[in-house]
């Protein structure tokens, strides 16, 4: 079956500084991301896995080449239509949380604009996250898995086509960052969601469709992953 | 050491609030001591043109002797224009050598129409006015012909007035705009209301010692609780002829008034900013320290002591300080020179100097120096005083659990009203710091408006206002006995009473004689003449009598000789001096002229020959200065440097406002800049965002204003009735369109504030803000 392209990149760099200090965190990256897939985006720090994924996301602009979605340019969207964008398309876990302190977790969940209010749909999806009875709790009081299952909370109850996550577990222990990666597995099987993950740790590229390999901000290597393994078989 | 690492970070890490704080403490010690500046200034040009050292223009009297010497002013170089004010033809004056106290030679027509300022009419005859008193002892009427003689040589003399004791009465009337009432002039009263007046005001032995007689006036002024009962009974029987604070008002109050009005401006409405400034800056210490707490953390538990942590903080406030000093006083100097500038028209104002005015600057800048380094100190002890790792731990703050049912209600609100009420709630202790922060200036700008609108309404009546008014009394002179005399005559009641026209209006009692004074004043509390030299009370019966200048000529009769007056001989006393004053504004460079004369003092007194005669030298006619003022120019001068100050307040208040503003948005934005890029990167557009922001600024200014209105208020009322001398002359206005002006002040704020949220948000970079760590 014929793979439907949801985001493509076409010589994708986004730099920093000038002159002497210009510095490529990105250079000519040119990569497709299918609907439905787990995307692993591999790499060590600094290799510009999260530059990538910020231009992806439409956090951040591209200093030249073009990012697709569904063949439109994001590159060439005004402020307004690339925040409609990151409203409508995009979901975004970080590796720290980034949640509202101020906010419960319900609060939170619905930070969105768009985001769906409906309490008995949140309540199940807490449930379906693991974080049964916990609505109404402020992320001071939560762990750190926890905080990260908040955030996905989230990311998934904005109903995008992607969920982008920037290394998700980078800030957990391991059994937190297993059951993250559970559940980031059934929402990609389950609901056939489109998942990308940037990670340097390898054993979890192994759960991916397709790893993609980021070395000095430019692609080194694709591989699909013919054996896939699941959430609870990552080694950490 | 601390010091040598991080100062300069610090700094440049903080580089727009250590800014804006340096500008806000600049802008506060420059309008602190630029106002006194301003004030010493004005004061400096009030004295010398109350005094007479300054003038653009001047007063020049002259004996009407004749029609010709009235007339030839008119040639006198440099004289651009006249004026007759003849309103003080008995004029009383003390001196080393004489009291002037009667004058003769006119007939009453002619006094009518000095009084209108009409066109002077030589007098025919030569006639006296004679006192009731002495009249009365030695059986002397109006159209009597007398012998007035010296050393055996008679001149022949009618007697053209009886006239009634000059110390019998005088009345004044203040008016209290705080009733509508103004006015300063005469009062009507029937005998029995009038004694109802003196027993309330324990005024009945008032004492008039000529121009001592105001200082008189304006003590009674504190008797305004007295006459306050005293008016609500008798207030529909009074009545004023006419309101005379105009230009008949003497400028010895309205010069008082304005000085110690402008003082109140000049001082506390700078010192009440710089109490505001310096909560400002405690609030802008508290941020910065608290922003670096993860900073002070890290020190303390590299092992820093806490002082020294405090010392890097205290120098840093110390720099600010310093730099605002510098700024400020050039400030200052500008402001002074400003006032100063408005002042130079006149000549004789002093140079230009700053060491007037070096502890003022002291004073000043100890203040703002002991204001920061309060401030640090303050703010230091929230946060260095706490362990490192508390100092390290920043998410140590308990949240309000609402509950889960408020909760279900309130995550359903549109995102930024629920934000913005949830940011509120968790952090009601800022909530409440900022809330107070803007009541704080409401009242301080609101009250100021109040005090400025009661001065302007002032200085509107004092000069603007020339109708009749019903008033309220404020002071009597005169015994009871005469008073009585005086009011009982239905003539003498349709006429205005002016202090210092008494002999006048006296003659006007008694229109039927168509004759002239002369005066014997008798012994009495009422008029208490004095010699200058000695000090001694001088009563004519004891002494002997006053003749005038004229008929002192006439006898060829000097103070000390004996003159005889119907066949009795009496020691003169005193020889008087009859002044018509005419006004006559002559320009600067020909007062210059004059000075060049040789006329070195411009103060002159009537009595110091040499000066009389140089300028009777120069303007060729007997002419002479009594005082070389314009109280018109002080009054323009006033105006000028009132309007200044208060401009100069208004501007340095709106650019505190901004930079307050600017700061304070940017501030928060900073601190929470997190949190907007972690909305942002959930799609949240600008508008929402700052929405947010506003919607919370909105509710803050909101609170205070209805809590710092009413404050204000009460300010305002608090500054009126207690920092100015006389509250009858300034009364609070309550100014509804106060509130009005406060809400615009309100949306214009909120417009300021949303445009500085847009444009710092929208030049976040979210990706860089989301990685941040907690």
């Amino acid at each position: 079956m014929e793979k439907t392209c949801l985001i493509k990149t076409e010589n994708l760099t986004k730099t920093f500084g000038k002159n002497k200090g210009l510095h490529y965190a990105v250079k000519n990256v040119s990569i497709e991301i299918y609907e439905g897939e787990f995307l692993v985006i591999l790499g060590h720090s600094a290799c510009g896995k999260s530059t990538l994924l910020n231009c992806i996301s439409g956090m951040d602009r591209a200093t030249s080449g073009h990012i697709y979605y569904k063949g439109e340019d994001i590159t060439k969207l005004s402020d307004r239509k690339l925040t409609f964008y990151r409203r409508d398309k995009i979901a975004f876990v970080f590796q720290f949380f980034n949640l509202l302190y101020d906010l419960t977790s319900i609060g939170n969940s619905v930070l969105a604009p768009g985001s769906n209010k409906n309490y008995d749909e949140i309540k199940k999806l807490f449930a379906d996250i693991g974080l049964e009875n916990k609505e109404f709790e402020y992320p001071k009081n939560l762990s750190g898995g926890q905080q990260q299952r908040v955030a996905i909370a989230r990311a998934l109850n904005k109903k995008s086509e992607v969920l982008i996550c920037d290394e998700p577990t980078g800030a957990l222990d391991e059994e937190s960052g297993r059951a993250v990666l559970s559940l980031l597995e059934k929402i990609n099987q389950r609901d056939k969601k489109t998942v990308v993950l940037v990670t340097h740790t390898a054993e979890i590229a192994k759960m991916a469709d397709r790893v993609i390999f980021l070395k000095n901000g430019e692609v080194a290597d694709i591989t699909i992953n013919s054996h896939k393994i699941t959430a609870a078989e990552v080694e950490y | 050491m601390l010091i040598k690492q991080y100062l300069l970070p610090l700094i440049k890490k903080q580089k727009l609030l250590f800014i804006a704080m340096a500008i806000m403490s600049a802008l506060t010690f420059g309008m602190f001591v630029g106002s006194s500046y301003a004030y010493d200034n004005y004061k400096i040009s009030s004295d010398n043109y109350f005094n007479g050292y300054n003038y653009p223009s001047a007063f020049i009297t002259t004996d009407f002797t004749s029609e010709a010497s009235f007339d030839s002013l008119k040639d006198v170089e440099g004289v651009k224009d006249y004026d007759i004010r003849f309103h003080n033809l008995f004029n009383i004056n003390i001196d080393d050598e004489y009291l002037n106290v009667v004058l003769n030679t006119f007939k009453q027509d002619d006094f009518t129409k000095y009084a209108n300022m009409s066109d002077y009419v030589e007098a025919e005859d030569f006639g006296i006015y004679v006192d009731q008193q002495f009249a009365d002892a030695h059986n002397i009427k109006a159209g009597d012909t007398v012998n007035l003689g010296k050393n055996g040589q008679f001149c022949s003399c009618t007697v053209s007035q009886i006239v009634l004791n000059p110390e019998c009465f005088c009345v004044y009337a203040l008016g209290d705009i705080r009733t509508d009432n103004i006015g300063y002039g005469s009062i009507y009263l029937n005998y029995d209301d009038l004694e109802k007046f003196l027993a309330a005001l324990q005024l009945n032995t008032f004492g008039l010692d000529s121009n001592q007689a105001l200082l008189q006036i304006d003590s009674a002024y504190d008797k305004q609780k007295v006459l306050d009962n005293c008016c609500d009974e008798l207030a529909p029987k009074v009545q004023v002829s006419q309101a005379l604070i105009d230009e008949d008002t003497p400028p010895y109050i309205l010069s008082r008034e304005f000085d110690t009005q402008f003082s109140a401006i000049s001082e506390v409405v700078p010192l009440a900013f710089l109490i505001i400034m310096s909560l400002i800056f405690i609030l802008f210490l508290i941020q910065i320290i608290k922003k670096h707490s993860r900073e002070i953390g890290i020190f303390l538990a590299s092992g820093y002591q806490k002082t020294a942590v405090y010392g890097l903080f205290a120098v840093y406030t110390l720099l600010i300080s310093a730099l605002s000093l510098i700024v400020g006083f050039i400030l200052s100097i500008f402001m002074g020179y400003l006032t100063y500038s408005l002042y130079q028209s006149g000549i004789y104002f002093p140079e230009w100097t700053t060491n007037l005015f070096f502890d003022k600057v002291l004073i000043s800048s100890l203040v703002i120096v002991a204001t920061g380094q309060i401030a640090c100190a303050i703010s230091a002890l929230m946060f260095i005083k706490s362990s490192p790792m508390d100092a390290l731990d920043k998410n140590h703050q308990s949240y309000v659990n609402l509950g889960k049912r408020a909760e279900l209600i309130i995550y359903r609100i549109p995102n930024a009203i629920r934000l913005a009420l949830n940011s509120i709630l968790q952090n009601f202790r800022n909530f409440l710091v900022i809330v107070l922060g803007f009541i704080a200036s409401f009242v301080l700008i609101f009250s100021s408006f109040s005090v400025y609108s009661s001065m302007q309404e002032y200085i509107n009546y004092t000069y603007d206002v020339q109708n009749n008014y019903d008033a309220q009394v404020v002071s009597l002179s005169g015994s009871v006995d005469d008073l009585r005399t005086v009011l009982e005559s239905s003539d003498y009641v349709t006429k205005q009473l002016e202090y210092d026209s008494i002999i006048t209006e006296i003659s006007c009692g008694d229109k039927t004689k168509d004759t002239s004074v002369i005066g014997f004043p008798s012994d009495s509390d009422m008029l208490q003449f004095k010699d200058a030299s000695t000090g001694d009370k001088l009563t004519i019966p004891d002494k002997g009598i006053f003749i005038d200048k004229l008929t002192a000529d006439a006898l060829n009769a000097k103070v000390g000789d004996t003159v005889e007056f119907c066949d009795k001989k009496f020691e003169v006393k005193a020889i008087t001096a009859m002044y018509g004053e005419q006004y006559q504004v002559i320009s600067v460079e020909n007062m210059a002229k004059i000075d060049e004369e040789k006329y070195v003092n411009s103060l002159v007194d009537v009595t110091d020959k040499k000066d009389f005669e140089k300028f009777c030298a120069y303007s060729q006619y007997s002419l002479h200065p009594i005082f070389a003022s314009d109280f018109k120019q002080m009054e323009i001068n006033f105006k000028k440097s009132f309007n200044l100050i208060i401009n100069i307040i208004v501007i340095i208040a709106i650019l505190l406002g901004f930079i307050v503003v600017l700061t304070v948005s940017k501030m928060t934005m900073e601190r929470q800049k997190r949190t907007i890029c972690i909305l942002r990167s959930q799609g949240m557009s600008l508008t929402a965002i700052s929405n947010y922001w506003s919607i919370q600024m909105a509710i803050q200014l909101l609170v205070a204003f209805l809590l710092g209105m009413p404050l204000a208020n009460l300010a305002g009322r608090f500054f009126v009735s207690n920092l100015c001398s006389d509250a009858s002359y300034f009364p609070f206005i309550d100014d509804f369109s106060i509130y009005l002006y406060a809400f615009v002040f309100i949306i214009g704020f909120s417009i300021l504030t949303h445009l500085v949220i847009v444009l710092f948000i929208s030049r976040f970079n979210i990706a860089q803000n989301v990685q941040s760590r907690e």
